[in-house]
């Protein structure tokens, strides 16, 4: 029962319009990643959900009815804080019990709900303790323990992991990740700027750019197939090759051409429908470049920067004039100046309107 | 950009925002909490003012129309002579010269001790700061300790010394007087800006071959003017404000606005000419209170690097 | 040539930092050195270094000027603080409600700061006045309240109060404001999600954060409690008789007209004591505070 429905809403603060007409549904026992820049909207759409934010126009949804006017605190949600906001001069039992005591919950219930919660997130013997005197992670865990004990279905994630270390956001990730296993039916809305945390948490993801989805879908189809350049560019690291050029149709097979790269498009599954001469851009992934010589056609690079990464190793070259990286295995042993042939694959490739980005 | 939502095959109605039902932002009922918040707010106000509008009403009455009370009506019979005598002809004792005499004292003591008080703790916290030398640590404290330490505890060796020296009772002395006592809030204050300035710039001006004057007067004076706006607001508004250290120091010739004022008021020959003495008091306050409607943001850093005079 | 300069560049900022070691050695080491040796001498009018032992401290606690200045330092003392932490925290809370003309409430709060405490004296001993100040308007309004606090011994100090806190409220408020302004805005997210109504995050969950500003508004107000001269000449003399006596009054009574330097620096001594406890306990909460943020730092990994 836990579903959310944004209609038509609009955001704006004075003359700023930061979300306009947007739609979104949201089924029960999701985990959807807002994800994109900063300042695309996420946040902003994340606040109107909750209630922290005023909307312009349009209606919010959860559980079946309309909360649009309601206070955050009658809608139904938990939610868990960059910073984590846990009350500084009180005990993790008192921040988990404060919200409760405020709402007339008997003790006993309070007591009830506080032990199942502290037991689903292993926080029981931290109970006493400050939130000054926890960890990271601990702390993530008492904010996610303060939304639970709201015996609530929808919990909203507004960037909690983006203030820790590397090694630490990896052990948290994957925590959330079975938190969300283990509460089967809540529905979790979560925001980041962090592609790698989007594809490996989400259900679904939902790309924000200047207050607009550019897609809405799941990450193998973001990762595989963008809906449009921006899309394309912002999810995988490094980010996706792109060179602008010229549509054609040559003896009925279609090719793409810039300068002197010309790339035959036969098997590249087509979405849209190009016209010949068009502006169109093509990108293909660094790691969907194949080296080797057994293709269509046969692309020669000079290799000019290496980085080796450990697992992988990079390098850059040159294609057309514009920067090309091609991911390698890490055991590849290469050197700056050797020749490369690379071949793209064309059901790896990517073909977006040069003028509007959508895919074609 | 492109501007399409595209979804991946889960239905959602077009036209999908209800025809009735909230939509849009939450309707602003101005609600009772809102109205007592303002409420609260300008009741307190009201406070505040009222006793700048009773001085400034009793001012411009006439003796006649005082005595009838209503402390806060509009002069009926409206007159500015209770301001002309109190600047030219009321009475400090046997000396019937109004307050102007207090002003112009107050003057000639602020201006000086505000400009010397400054540049002794623009050059302490320069020091301080950047040219941490042995001790520096030890006195700074001793200086911090000595703004919390009451007036009266040391007025009375600094009387001894400045009747000593013969400083006692003149102008200079009153003058080295405010020095004295502005140097612990002052020195901190500067000590703390020059403490957020990079330290780097110091080192290229030393590295450049500068020395202690040189880096004081070309490079961190300039740098400082904020803060400088701030002291100037501090010290102006606390010395011109002093009583204490004008009624000890600065003798009959050199007496500032407030000790003449408290005497003008408190003159017991004849009868209390109220609306002289508001005016007189009115003018008495007129400077500070200028500075501070003028110096808006700058008075608030002020005190909140911790005024304490008074 | 370098080690000439090396040389003037250590001399240069001791010279530079004459004015604060002279001030601070001459003035807060010798000076206060010199008033509390002075209290065990017998001086009259002129200092005189015949030391009599803790006479003057004696004749001190039995004079009853002293007495009633020093119980009514609590009194004005306890009122000022209660007071002015209650209202200036209310005024803060309510500022802080994202009101349109906020700059212009916050104005007005402050500007009885700006104003001379004698003045302040002086415009309160005027609007107390039994018959022509707010007790005419009282009157004429039917109304049977007596708000000629300064004509009643038992009450004298409570217009001290009321003048007191007239003048620094607004100080107070802007410490508290500052306070406020700097607590992580994603806590009252956290408290509106958590349902907890406006004025109990206020009061619960803002003010323990506030540590910090509550003692440094209480600092400040304690050292000018403790120095309160200037409002009592201007609002009651000490008067009526010797009902809001004040030791700081007490003192320069004592060296000046009085004729009683020894009397006047026991005094004085005195007043340094409840300043030093003070202070001394701000440094300690400081530096507890550094010592447990230290700590804090080194456990949590």
């Amino acid at each position: 029962m836990a579903r959310v429905s944004i209609r038509d809403l609009s955001v704006a603060f004075g003359s700023v319009k930061v979300l306009t007409n947007l739609d979104l549904e949201i089924d029960e026992g999701e985990f959807i990643v807002l994800l994109g820049p900063s300042g695309c909207g996420k946040s902003t759409l994340l606040n109107s959900i909750a209630g922290l934010l005023d909307v312009s126009a349009g209606q919010v949804w959860i559980d079946g009815k309309n909360v649009t006017w309601e206070e955050p605190k009658d809608r139904g949600i938990g939610m868990v804080f960059q910073s984590y906001a846990l009350y500084p001069r009180m005990s993790v039992e008192g921040n988990l019990s404060f919200g409760l005591k405020m709402a007339r919950v008997p003790r006993d219930e309070i007591a009830r709900r506080i032990k199942a919660a502290a037991a689903l997130l292993h926080i029981e013997p931290l109970m006493k303790r400050r939130p000054s005197e926890l960890s990271g992670g601990q702390r993530q865990r008492v904010a996610i323990g303060r939304a639970l004990v709201r015996d609530v279905h929808v919990f909203l994630f507004d960037e909690p992991l983006s203030n820790l270390d590397a090694a630490l956001r990896t052990e948290l990730r994957v925590e959330l990740k079975r938190l969300h296993r283990e509460l089967r039916n809540s529905t979790m809305i979560y925001v980041t700027h962090d592609q790698i945390e989007a594809l490996t948490l989400a259900d679904r993801i939902a790309v924000m750019h200047a207050g607009v989805i550019q897609q809405l879908d799941e990450p193998r189809n973001i990762y595989h197939k963008p809906a449009n350049r921006f899309v394309a560019g912002f999810v995988g690291s490094p980010a996706m090759n792109f060179h602008t050029g010229t549509f054609r149709i040559d003896q009925g097979e279609p090719w793409f051409e810039h300068k002197e790269l010309r790339q035959p498009l036969q098997g590249y599954e087509f979405s849209g429908d190009p016209k010949p001469g068009q502006p169109v851009t093509l990108g293909i992934r660094p790691e969907h470049v194949q080296v080797g010589a057994n293709g269509a056609a046969v692309h020669t690079a000079v290799a000019d920067l290496i980085e080796p990464m450990g697992a992988e190793t990079i390098v850059w070259t040159k294609i057309a004039g514009a920067p090309f990286s091609v991911r390698l295995d890490g055991e590849a042993s290469l050197e700056v100046g050797e020749d490369l042939q690379l071949v793209f694959p064309p059901r790896r490739l990517n073909l977006f309107d040069a003028e509007s980005g959508v895919r074609l | 950009m492109t501007n399409a939502a595209v979804t991946s095959g889960l239905e959602f109605p077009t036209g999908s925002v209800a025809a009735v039902g909230p939509h849009g932002p939450r309707p602003k009922r101005l609600s009772i909490a809102r109205i007592g918040v303002y409420a609260f707010l300008v009741v307190s106000a009201l406070f505040f003012l009222a006793p700048l509008w009773v001085m400034i009403v009793t001012s411009l009455k006439t003796m006649p129309e005082i005595r009838q009370g209503d402390l806060f009506n509009w002069p009926r019979d409206f007159t500015f002579e209770p301001w002309v005598k109190a600047w030219t002809t009321a009475c400090t004792g046997r000396i019937c010269e109004g307050i102007n005499p207090g002003f112009w004292n107050s003057v000639k003591i602020t201006v000086p001790s505000v400009a010397i008080s400054i540049v002794a703790a623009a050059l302490n916290g320069y020091a301080l700061s950047f040219w941490r030398f042995r001790g520096a640590g030890f006195f700074f404290g001793l200086l911090l300790f000595g703004a919390f330490v009451p007036y009266q505890t040391v007025i009375y060796p600094l009387i001894i010394f400045t009747r000593e020296v013969g400083l006692f009772a003149t102008l200079p002395g009153i003058i080295l007087i405010h020095t004295i006592f502005g140097m612990p809030i002052l020195t901190l204050l500067y000590r703390n800006y020059f403490a957020a300035l990079p330290e780097e710039l110091f080192k290229a001006a030393r590295v450049d071959g500068a020395g202690f004057w040189a880096i004081f007067i070309r490079i961190i004076m300039p740098m400082s003017i904020p803060i400088t706006i701030v002291a100037v607001i501090l010290q102006t508004t606390g010395i011109w404000n002093d009583f204490l250290f004008g009624v000890v120091f600065a003798g009959r010739d050199n007496m500032p606005m407030t000790v003449q004022l408290n005497n003008i008021v408190t003159t017991t020959t004849g009868t209390r000419e109220y609306n002289v003495n508001m005016a007189a008091t009115i003018l008495t306050a007129a400077v500070p209170l200028t500075v501070y409607f003028l110096s808006g943001r700058f008075f608030v850093r002020g005190i909140a690097a911790g005024a304490v005079k008074g | 040539m370098a080690q000439r300069r090396r040389l003037v560049n250590t001399i240069m900022p001791v010279i530079g930092s004459l004015p604060m070691i002279s001030v601070g050695v001459g003035v807060y080491i010798i000076g206060i050195a010199y008033s509390i040796a002075l209290s065990f001498t017998d001086s009259r009018l002129f200092p005189k270094f015949n030391f009599v032992g803790t006479e003057s401290y004696e004749r001190l606690w039995n004079t009853e000027r002293w007495l009633v200045s020093v119980e009514n330092i609590w009194v004005f003392g306890a009122g000022i603080i209660v007071f002015q932490m209650t209202f200036g925290y209310l005024l803060a809370v309510f500022i802080d409600q994202r009101i349109r003309q906020e700059d212009a409430f916050r104005t007005i709060f402050l500007y009885p700061f700006a104003m001379s405490l004698i003045v302040t004296g002086l415009i309160w001993q005027w609007m107390l006045d039994p018959a022509l100040g707010l007790n005419s308007v009282l009157t004429k309004l039917g109304l049977d309240i007596d708000l000629a606090l300064l004509v009643d011994r038992s009450t004298a100090i409570y217009g001290l109060v009321l003048g007191g806190v007239w003048h620094g409220v607004g100080v107070t408020m802007a410490i508290m404001l500052a306070g406020l302004r700097g607590i992580d805005a994603e806590i009252w997210k956290a408290a509106r999600v958590d349902g907890i109504p406006v004025w109990r995050t206020y009061v619960f969950i803002a003010l323990p954060m506030l540590q910090g500003s509550i003692i440094t508004a209480l600092v400040l107000q304690a050292t000018s409690v403790v120095r309160v001269y200037d409002l009592v000449i201007g609002m009651t003399q000490g008067g009526p008789g010797i009902a809001t006596q004040m030791p700081a009054v007490f003192v320069i009574e004592h060296i000046q007209h009085r004729q009683n330097v020894a009397l006047g620096m026991a005094a004085a001594t005195m007043m340094l004591i409840p300043v030093l406890a003070v202070v001394g306990a701000k440094w300690i909460y400081d530096w507890r505070t550094a010592r447990r943020r230290r700590i804090e730092a080194l456990q949590v990994t």
